[in-house]
């Protein structure tokens, strides 16, 4: 009996504490729309903390690269508690991007030697310790810690700093000359600067953030006039106001996830439900929150505010998640989509077409990378003016019922059957390698006897990506006839045997190839594609084997052999966000490929396997893709 | 069409960078003239592709008979100004060349005058707030800057434009009727006739300390 209790006792203590204890996954702000959780950080126990510290997803310590504490020192050296999550989060509203990631905490001083920068504020009401370095704050509570973030966007922080610039500056003329206020008066009604109107309607998820910064403007004006400090230029009033934004924000932050405990898993269930996954991480994204991936809708927001506003609750369930698995030699994540059945509706109808065998041809099997995209553009917008017409028709504002109009009329006028028949949205590319180009540009010559200078010509050579792209066209003789009257105004447009060539198009230099084929429009830079595969690759195109794996796959598939295409592909061409993700995969070498599932009216599934042959760690390439993902999503 | 229109613009931002040539020559009298130019040849590709764009970003881009129009206005103004003449603008489209040489009767007329001008282009009106005496010259002594590019309110949000600016050159050339006996900045150089000097940098250094470009310049004036 006493032996029975002797087991007992303690057994129902690990009970306990497994079951109350703090665990990392709780200190995740609700503010964050994008989330990696690594479950089994074992895999990350001989990383070192400087190979970690590296990747983009851990950004928050860089700066502790450079003081020399993380040297040679594993994540075990560093205090951390490989039985809990390492989750990485994101999230950015119109006001505040929040970054950072939580984690266990096994020995609190081992994790101090090591992330040294931090020192101590405060211990919070309910027993949390709040520590700072220069631009994170650490909160510790109980066994878990998490790293934050807080900065204003940089959209906001323009706007608030333009309308601050220009009232100092005005200010500032009516302290120097009275014969100015008159005209400044007429010109600025300083009211204007404490409207709601500069506020942006925050998100629901990021509401209490958003309520303190209402009155920074009139704080930091305010703490202006009684300065006196009026002289301060364009970027000192923008760091105030960032700095200040900070402070509020973290603040904010921290009583809502620290003090009240709103975190993402206590308020969205379906993230919850995600953390009940046994595989090495997931992924969770919620798409009607994210405000960075809306870019593309850029021209939309802009032009017609008050229809994207309308169209957001279309967006409401609009989510994803996903599972990252790691195999001996592989990365395979598994992403689901998911989204409501309106929008699902259109999807399905978009997506779920059959293969265009006449993109098939047009791949080369040794080509680097290509990819298909199988859509029916005439079906998905059949759908969406069936479901859209409705929604819209419900608002009454004049500038909606001036868009639902020309809609309408246009609906009604345009011939949508060659419309549609002229560009059907199936798509395919395929990157070819690269070739050297020669680029022509005027420089300044100095003649060191009087510093006199002459312009010359010079050329450079560049780099240049060759590739293929193809459109799904039933009119390409519509181009045909474009490029017919072209030519007539141009002699840098010339009909060739079976293609057109366009001269100099690309960097005044290199031509660009047109091919109006019966069913696809090609475009190519490619000189060998048009010289010897103008009418496919025949058998030297995608093997039958691939071919039928592409058909399994849904809408979209891509392939990418990671050393014929990455490490070739000039960096030139890409924006600073695909270049981390490409500098990231870069010396790796092995394949991607990435296929879908059939949209189905609640969600679409994504798969994406990454085979490497590497001499480095399976944590290490299982850390790269995640870095590559947390980049891409954010 | 989109995926074209990006695939466009991937190409059109190869390489890009910026060349601005200031030239001044300093007379004994105090008069002098100025030759500046702005070289984007190297970026003509990426300026054609961005023109022919509605918006970018979210804000409107200028068509080339909007620039126009306002280079127009610009040496209209100039043109107007006391103690400038021979206000000439040759402006090449083609390679994006675009030259400006005037003639001023004193350093303080070719301050003023430009900053009149900039007045007209509301991007630049914040220059004159913050440096108003980025040039002097008493016919010996000459103490040069050039104005402080960071009141332009350059929006250097991505990392493209900062690319961009790293790769910008900026060169400053200073003549004189006589010969040179003195320069303070010590990155600046002399011509083999030691009537020029010529000081140069890129626009990323420029932008981070515009100090760099300063100068003071002393001459050897003839014994009468």
């Amino acid at each position: 009996m006493v032996n029975l209790k002797k087991g007992v006792v303690p057994f129902f203590l690990l009970m306990f504490s497994m079951c109350f204890s703090q665990q990392s996954e709780n200190l995740i702000p609700n503010q964050a729309s994008t989330v990696f959780s690594i479950n089994n950080i074992n895999l990350l126990n001989k990383i070192s903390i400087d190979e970690l510290v590296a990747y983009d997803f851990m950004d928050e310590l860089h700066q502790e690269l450079f003081d020399g504490s993380t040297s040679n020192k594993t994540m075990k050296d560093a205090g951390i508690d490989f039985e809990q999550r390492l989750n990485v989060f994101y999230g950015k509203d119109e006001v505040y991007e929040v970054t950072g990631f939580s984690f266990g905490v096994a020995d609190k001083n081992a994790l101090f030697k090591v992330f040294d920068d931090f020192d101590f504020s405060e211990t919070l009401s309910n027993g949390a310790e709040r520590y700072n370095s220069l631009f994170n704050t650490l909160v510790l509570k109980e066994s878990s810690a998490v790293l934050l973030r807080v900065e204003p966007t940089d959209e906001y922080l323009v706007r608030m700093t333009d309308s601050l610039s220009y009232f100092e500056m005005e200010i500032n003329e009516w302290s120097l000359n009275e014969g100015a206020i008159q005209t400044a008066d007429e010109e600025v009604d300083i009211d204007e600067f404490n409207s709601e109107e500069v506020i942006p309607e925050v998100s629901p998820g990021v509401e209490l953030l958003g309520e303190e910064v209402d009155n920074i403007e009139t704080e930091l004006t305010l703490m202006d006039f009684a300065n006196n400090q009026y002289d301060k230029n364009y970027w000192e009033i923008r760091d105030s106001i960032g700095f200040s934004m900070q402070t509020i924000g973290m603040n904010a932050l921290i009583d809502d996830l620290i003090l009240n405990e709103n975190s993402l898993k206590t308020v969205d269930e379906r993230f919850n439900l995600q953390l009940e996954k046994k595989s090495e991480g997931i992924f969770f994204m919620d798409n009607s929150r994210n405000f960075s991936n809306q870019g593309g809708m850029w021209y939309f927001q802009t032009m017609y505010p008050i229809m994207n506003a309308d169209l957001k609750e279309l967006y409401a369930e609009n989510f994803m998640v996903g599972e990252l698995h790691l195999d001996s030699n592989e990365v395979h994540f598994d992403l689901t989509a998911n989204y409501g059945n309106q929008l699902g509706s259109i999807y399905s109808e978009m997506n779920n077409n059959s293969l265009n065998k006449e993109f098939i041809k047009y791949i080369p099997e040794d080509a680097a990378a290509y990819f298909i995209y199988n859509v029916d553009l005439r079906k998905a917008y059949e759908k969406a003016y069936d479901i859209l017409l409705p929604i819209l028709k419900d608002k009454k504002d004049n500038a909606m019922v001036m868009n639902l109009l020309a809609i309408q009329l246009l609906d009604k006028l345009v011939d949508k059957k060659a419309l549609f028949g002229a560009y059907k949205g199936g798509v395919f590319a395929t990157f070819n390698g690269v070739q050297k180009i020669t680029k022509k540009q005027i420089e300044f010559q100095y003649d060191e006897e009087n510093f006199d200078y002459s312009e010359i010509e010079t050329e450079s050579e560049e780099d240049m990506p060759v590739f293929t792209l193809g459109f799904a066209s039933e009119r390409t003789d519509l181009c045909e006839m474009v490029l017919t009257d072209l030519s007539r105004v141009t002699s840098r447009i010339e009909k060739k045997e079976g293609y057109w060539i366009i001269k100099d198009a690309l960097l005044e230099t290199a031509p660009l190839y047109v091919v109006c084929n019966p069913e696809v429009l090609i475009i190519s830079n490619d000189p060998q594609f048009i010289k010897s595969h103008l009418n496919g690759y025949g058998k030297r195109a995608i093997s039958k084997k691939q071919v039928k794996k592409i058909k399994k796959s849904g809408v979209l598939y891509a392939k990418l052999d990671l050393g014929e295409s990455l490490n070739q592909f000039p960096q030139n061409f890409l924006d600073a966000r695909q270049k981390d993700v490409l500098n990231n995969l870069k010396n790796n070498s092995g394949s991607i490929e990435l296929d879908s599932g059939d949209s189905e009216i609640s969600h679409t599934n994504y798969g994406l396997r990454y085979t490497f042959e590497s001499s480095s760690t399976k944590a290490s390439q299982f850390l790269d893709m995640i870095n590559a993902l947390y980049i891409l999503s954010k | 069409m989109r995926l074209l229109l990006f695939l466009f613009l991937f190409l059109a931002s190869l390489s890009s960078c910026i060349e601005i040539l200031d030239d001044i020559t300093f007379n004994a009298d105090g008069s002098g003239e100025l030759n500046y130019t702005i070289n984007l040849s190297s970026s003509k590709l990426k300026i054609n592709s961005i023109l022919a764009l509605d918006t970018l970003n979210g804000k409107k881009v200028p068509n080339k008979e909007e620039i126009q129009a306002k280079v127009s206005e610009l040496l209209k103004v100039l043109n107007c100004q006391d103690g400038l003449s021979d206000v000439h603008l040759s402006e090449d489209y083609d390679n994006y060349l675009f030259k400006l040489s005037l003639k001023f009767n004193k350093v303080s007329d070719l301050i003023s005058g430009v900053y009149v001008a900039l007045d007209v282009v509301e991007e630049f009106s914040d220059v004159k707030n913050s440096d108003s005496s980025w040039i002097s010259w008493d016919g010996a002594e000459l103490s040069r800057s050039i104005p402080d590019i960071n009141a332009f309110k350059f929006r250097m949000t991505n990392e493209e434009d900062k690319e961009l600016v790293k790769m910008g050159k900026y060169t400053s050339i200073s003549r004189f009727e006589y010969p040179v006996d003195y320069i303070e900045n010590p990155l600046a150089i002399l011509s083999k006739n030691n009537k020029a000097v010529m000081l140069r940098s890129s626009l990323f250094d420029i932008l981070g300390d515009p100090n760099i470009m300063g100068n003071r310049i002393s001459v050897k004036l003839p014994d009468y």
